[in-house]
């Protein structure tokens, strides 16, 4: 075996001397075309991922309407009633949290990602939770935050009517 | 390469694939996700309107319509305070009358929406679809859906 190889090397050198003008000169493309399939991947996997604040079952509407990502926060309330800015949980619902949250909204609108989400609220509440513990963040927000309007978060439906 | 040693270099023959229309097609695939990534957020926007001060005087066209939503499933209908129960599967049938005579007064199509404490989330929200089924433009915003705001925690 290792004989072999040895000869084989051999062969393979002495065939280089002999054929010394012909260089390869092209690029070398396997490593390119690795980068680009996992950038893509990685791509595919994020849009497919990728949701704004914490994840919640959403409700369900076909009624809705869509826009880009004003990068406005994203306000959510999970099953248990918990409330979350962006991705990091504030707790239940009360006036500590609630205040919590106004403060890390104001200061996400002082300095905007994008103007045109000032002003907004994305809300993401899940679909079993009741209006009980969702009522006292929209009245906080109109009352104390001086917001006219929360853009719900929905789901598709998808088997439309 | 070492594997060109065996045959490819005796009859030069080029035996990798062409790999050029491959990354174009990569390159292109890669640009659409690109582009696409800014996601489409899908919402239902929810009025809710700031209380009017007592010296101002609210816009006499318009006719308060409120929709509250029981427990039960059952809805009561009230139009400036009168109060009328409908059966839930009644509700678009019931309001489109309603909002044709307030869009021909001039006034903002706007129906309140109320909810018994207990009532879930998507319920909120399905109603709030059948509501905004009522619009006919792309993105059924012609039909505003606010929020009434409850008596008892105002007093909080």
């Amino acid at each position: 075996m290792a004989a072999g190889h040895t000869h084989r090397r051999w062969r393979l050198s002495g065939h280089k001397k002999a054929m010394i003008d012909v260089v390869r000169n092209d690029i070398n493309v396997t490593p390119l075309v690795d980068v680009m399939l996992v950038l893509l991947i990685i791509f595919m996997l994020m849009t497919l991922i990728m949701g704004r604040g914490h994840d919640v079952q959403l409700p369900k509407a076909t009624n809705y309407s869509q826009e880009k990502d004003k990068m406005q926060p994203v306000v959510s309330i999970d099953i248990d009633g918990n409330l979350w800015v962006e991705k990091s949980k504030l707790g239940p619902v009360t006036q500590a949290t609630l205040k919590e949250m106004d403060d890390q909204i104001q200061g996400m609108w002082k300095a905007p990602k994008n103007p045109d989400g000032v002003g907004r609220i994305y809300l993401k509440a899940d679909d079993k939770v009741e209006y009980i513990k969702v009522y006292p963040v929209l009245e906080y927000m109109n009352k104390i935050m001086l917001v006219q309007s929360v853009d719900l978060a929905i789901a598709k439906d998808s088997e439309e009517k | 390469m070492g594997m060109s040693s065996g045959s490819g270099d005796k009859k030069s023959v080029q035996s990798e694939i062409n790999v050029t229309p491959l990354i174009d097609v990569l390159l292109v695939l890669l640009i659409i996700f690109l582009v696409v990534m800014p996601i489409m957020m899908k919402m239902e926007p929810l009025e809710i309107p700031r209380k009017i001060t007592e010296n101002e005087a609210p816009d006499p066209n318009s006719i308060m319509l409120t929709v509250k939503v029981k427990i039960t499933g059952d809805i009561v209908f009230s139009e400036n305070e009168k109060e009328t129960p409908i059966a839930a599967a009644e509700l678009v049938r019931m309001l489109r009358p309603k909002l044709d005579a307030v869009a021909a007064r001039g006034a903002e199509r706007v129906i309140f929406v109320d909810f018994d404490d207990s009532v879930p989330w998507a319920r909120v929200v399905s109603t709030m679809d059948q509501i905004r089924s009522l619009a006919t433009d792309v993105n059924h915003d012609a039909v505003k859906v606010a929020l009434k705001v409850k008596e008892e925690l105002k007093a909080q």
